[in-house]
């Protein structure tokens, strides 16, 4: 995992962020992210997708406006799908970077061959989107738009 | 399906616990509509960095056992990870334990995973090491594998045991009772839909 015993969870760099799958892709687990990213950016140097769990949570989230949330704050708002999930499509890590994943399986390479899965929350996704870093939503103040 | 009685083959010791289903076969070879030549993901990532990876050695690569660690085929709910075997030319898997859903997968598919102790598949391994070209039986009548002198016992549900040796997937299952099908559908008001061939006339 390229990780050194004693590192600090908060200090642990992830170059993607996966917000999705059919585990954590709920159109609940996308209103707690969206709630969390409203009116900030994430990290210039990270990416999130946003993937929702089903065609229906897709077009609900759009009903409620939670697409813009995730475009403004930097995301990608994606179709419904497995994604990165499993790394059956181009959506796949590159070797040695890290994630932190909403999906449920971190077998070894299950993201991409080499890549490294940090199993999440949707609402630790979202911190984590916006510093870069494994972050607790605990840390994240109340949102300004909110 | 092909029916399992008895087989014998040369064993390829994998020693490798918690053999996940992604190792087996990850999930960019899935892509396919048919249901053969997934032996090009088999073991993939393995195959490619690992030269001294053990279906690398030309003395394994003839193999049709594999004896594997403990928990082999746990992970995602993979049926690509039983036919990439049988692909790659295995009829049998060895191992202490197996994920629960690879070897339900597996029986339907026609590849016997067969349970013996850790202890015995460490005899297999350090056997077929010494002797690459060493002969292993797989007995599913007798219930027993044998190799040299040794002769391993291995419990199998009954009916499990029953489809592989009459070679019954569920497709086959499901044909056993198609004169009941047929005998249905003649009775079958012609407006609802059929699950067999449309009748002529």
């Amino acid at each position: 995992m390229g990780l050194t015993a004693g590192t600090p969870l908060r200090e642990i760099k992830v170059d993607t962020v996966f917000l999705g799958s059919c585990t954590n892709g709920r159109i609940e687990d996308l209103r707690v992210a969206a709630g969390l990213l409203r009116g900030r950016k994430i990290d210039p140097d990270t990416r999130m997708m946003v993937v929702p769990g089903s065609a229906a949570v897709k077009l609900q989230a759009e009903a409620e406006g939670l697409d813009r949330l995730f475009i403004e704050a930097g995301a990608e708002w994606r179709g419904a799908g497995c994604s990165m999930c499993l790394a059956m499509n181009p959506d796949k890590l590159r070797p040695g970077e890290r994630s932190a994943s909403t999906s449920n399986r971190n077998f070894r390479g299950r993201q991409g061959k080499g890549g490294r899965t940090h199993l999440v929350s949707p609402a630790v996704a979202a911190a984590t989107a916006l510093t870069g870093r494994l972050t607790d939503p605990a840390d994240v103040p109340t949102s300004p738009g909110a | 399906m092909e029916a399992f009685t008895t087989h014998t083959g040369t064993a390829a010791p994998l020693r490798h616990a918690n053999v996940d289903t992604d190792q087996i076969i990850p999930a960019e070879y899935l892509k396919r509509l048919t249901r053969t030549g997934f032996d090009d993901g088999l073991f993939v990532d393995w195959r490619r960095d690992d030269p001294g990876f053990v279906l690398n050695l030309p003395q394994f690569a003839t193999a049709s056992i594999l004896v594997a660690g403990p928990d082999f085929g746990i992970g995602s709910s993979r049926e690509h990870a039983v036919w990439a075997l049988l692909d790659g030319g295995f009829r049998v898997v060895i191992s202490a334990r197996f994920g629960d859903i690879f070897r339900n997968k597996s029986t339907k598919a026609g590849l016997l995973a067969v349970i013996l102790t850790q202890r015995e598949v460490e005899a297999l391994w350090e056997a077929t090491e010494a002797d690459p070209a060493l002969p292993v039986t797989v007995d599913l009548r007798a219930k027993e594998v044998r190799c040299g002198a040794s002769v391993m016992p291995f419990q199998i549900e009954d009916y499990t045991r029953w489809r592989l040796l009459e070679g019954l997937d569920d497709i086959g299952l499901t044909e056993q009772h198609r004169a009941d099908i047929e005998a249905y559908e003649t009775r079958r008001p012609t407006w609802l839909p059929t699950v067999l061939p449309v009748r002529s006339g």
